[in-house]
């Protein structure tokens, strides 16, 4: 358990923050979070010392993300945590007032349009890889991506007007 | 180009983001990697039990085959021998009575009778014999009394059927000789085909009654004396393996369920610091009273206290296993049409349903119990009763008691669930 704590603390932070990236609230990506390192645990034998560490435990984050898209039932909707959410959102104002807006801006992008464009502009993935991944094509992770970036334009300028 | 200038703003401010979750996260992990780790004991028992019983199956089936083995070859050598003996006394009989009809003619009719009897006798013969195939000598004496009512009706035949008997008893010593000698080149054959019957595959359908051995609810201590068990039905395969004539063993995987039901109680929406609350894994939580209240009861407590949602209603707490039960049989019965056995062991229950519905007036919740094993035990004992269409199939009725022994983790007020479950099935053997 020792062990498994210092892997937690010293990679949490980056970790967190891929989940809060890839989640649309702030409860999501708390649980994104937690199965990652339930699954890192899990199949920690299995990493073969190629590459950093820090990159299988951001790609087993990515996957996990990418399962829970994929697996999105109506059931999950459900949740009763509308109170919760509000309460943490508040803290991440500590982090940086920009960081924390194009934060919010990514959260709100409809589910596609958010795992695309993180995928793609953020984590360096290809279109091909993208389409493979969310098994769309990869015209669709293309236009996918310029709507998104359409989106992300739109909101930003109405946020410098405030 | 915009884009990039998008990408760049966004690629900037959160490519080397990093922000602390909150301590819970770790804390949910903690549990979730100690639960894991609690799992594996009770597994490896199971597979204990399982490897133990394959290992008694093995120490048992030398034995048991050999038994098989003296069994067959008495029972080839007399049915084979039968008719002959058969022949041999009829005949004699045949000619007695012959004689006798030669010498008092006013008799005739009689011995007709007496012939009849005595071929019915004949063969009555054949059926004790199969029956006791290791006791011939035995046999020869029943056959004696048997013949005797028709003897004091005919004092005549006295002496031929006593001479007949003792005739009888010299062909069956000589042909146990033969067949003695005979054993070698038959000993192969019969145990191929007695051994292949010792398997057994079941189809179960049971009717369950949940009940508990004490008067408490394992849903809020509040609900004591109001926990009622209601019906429920379990479905599934059972193996079992015949070890010798009175002992065999069975398994099997089962879906089981359980159900119980608080009725007309009231229900409080509460907060989860409410140290009599009961909260659930989706962190509701709700206390409860068993007293019912009446309309104007609920009025005057919302006008003591507006922030408690307070209503009627009913819990209802329906459980399920995977049951897989590992069991002992002892057959107390000779008769080849119907056997009864008594059937004791333990079940290893592998939680796959656990739902609370809560139905009040105002709102009806699914919830989930927290405090439910993923695995526990059960005792078990009953009998069974087995009633033979033919030499393959059967069926059998098995009412059977079913005692839980870790059912919850915590704070269950001391319930001890039971159930009463009435078992048939068809039997298939091979």
């Amino acid at each position: 358990m020792e062990a498994q704590s210092k892997v937690y603390h010293l990679f949490a932070d980056k970790l967190f923050a891929v989940c809060l990236k890839y989640s649309k609230n702030y409860q999501d990506a708390e649980d994104n979070l937690q199965d990652s390192f339930l699954t890192i645990f899990a199949k920690i034998k299995q990493y073969k010392y190629k590459g950093s560490f820090e990159g299988w435990l951001k790609r087993i984050t990515i996957n996990t993300a990418i399962q829970k898209y994929r697996e999105k039932t109506p059931l999950q909707i459900v949740k009763e945590v509308a109170d919760e959410i509000e309460e943490e959102e508040v803290d991440l104002e500590n982090t940086g007032f920009t960081v924390a807006i194009l934060l919010v801006l990514i959260q709100q992008l409809p589910d596609r349009y958010r795992m695309v464009f993180n995928l793609y502009v953020l984590d360096e993935y290809s279109h091909k890889e993208i389409a493979a991944l969310l098994n769309i094509s990869e015209g669709t992770s293309k236009s996918n991506l310029s709507r998104a970036r359409k989106i992300l334009k739109e909101k930003l300028a109405t946020q410098k007007k405030k | 180009m915009a884009n990039k200038k998008i990408d760049n703003l966004f690629q900037e401010q959160l490519k080397n983001l990093e922000v602390s979750p909150n301590k819970r996260v770790w804390n949910n992990i903690e549990t979730q990697l100690s639960k894991k780790k609690r799992r594996v004991f009770p597994f490896w028992w199971f597979t204990g039990s399982v490897a133990s019983i394959l290992v008694l199956v093995l120490l048992f089936y030398p034995l048991s085959a050999d038994e098989n083995q003296n069994i067959n070859n008495n029972s080839n050598e007399i049915i084979t021998t039968i008719p002959e003996k058969n022949i041999i006394i009829i005949n004699k009989i045949d000619s007695l009575y012959k004689n006798e009809t030669i010498k008092k003619n006013s008799l005739l009719s009689k011995n007709n009778a007496v012939l009849k009897i005595s071929k019915k006798s004949g063969s009555f013969l054949v059926l004790t014999e199969k029956e006791e195939v290791n006791q011939t000598k035995k046999t020869v004496k029943s056959i004696q009394i048997k013949h005797h009512p028709i003897v004091i009706n005919f004092n005549t035949l006295r002496q031929h059927i006593s001479l007949n008997s003792r005739a009888q008893k010299k062909p069956i010593k000589n042909l146990q000789k033969q067949n003695i000698e005979e054993v070698p080149k038959k000993e192969e054959e019969p145990v191929i085909k007695k051994t292949t019957k010792n398997w057994s595959v079941a189809s179960v359908f049971a009717v369950l009654k949940s009940n508990s051995l004490t008067d408490t609810s394992p849903i809020n201590a509040s609900l004591a004396a109001s926990t009622s068990g209601e019906n429920s039905y379990t479905y599934g395969v059972q193996i079992a393996y015949k070890l010798n004539n009175k002992w065999s063993i069975r398994s099997g995987i089962q879906l089981q369920e359980m159900r119980y039901s608080n009725n007309q109680i009231s229900v409080n929406t509460s907060s989860s610091l409410n140290p009599f609350a009961t909260k659930f894994s989706n962190g509701a939580s709700f206390s409860f009273s068993n007293t019912f209240i009446n309309e104007s009861a609920i009025l005057d407590s919302n006008s003591f206290a507006a922030s408690t949602i307070n209503s009627t209603g009913n819990v209802a707490q329906n459980y399920g296993y995977i049951e897989i039960p590992v069991e002992v049989k002892y057959n107390f019965s000779n008769d080849i049409r119907f056997a009864y056995q008594i059937v004791t062991g333990f079940s290893t229950l592998f939680l796959n349903k656990n739902e609370v519905i809560l139905t009040t007036q105002n709102f009806s919740r699914n919830l989930e119990a927290t405090n439910l094993n993923n695995i526990n035990f059960s005792g078990n004992l009953g009998f069974d009763f087995n009633y033979f269409l033919n030499t393959k199939w059967s069926f059998n009725i098995n009412p059977m008691v079913k005692v839980q022994l870790n059912t919850f983790t915590y704070n269950a007020n001391g319930f001890a669930p039971f159930n009463l479950g009435l078992y048939t099935g068809l039997k298939y053997q091979f």
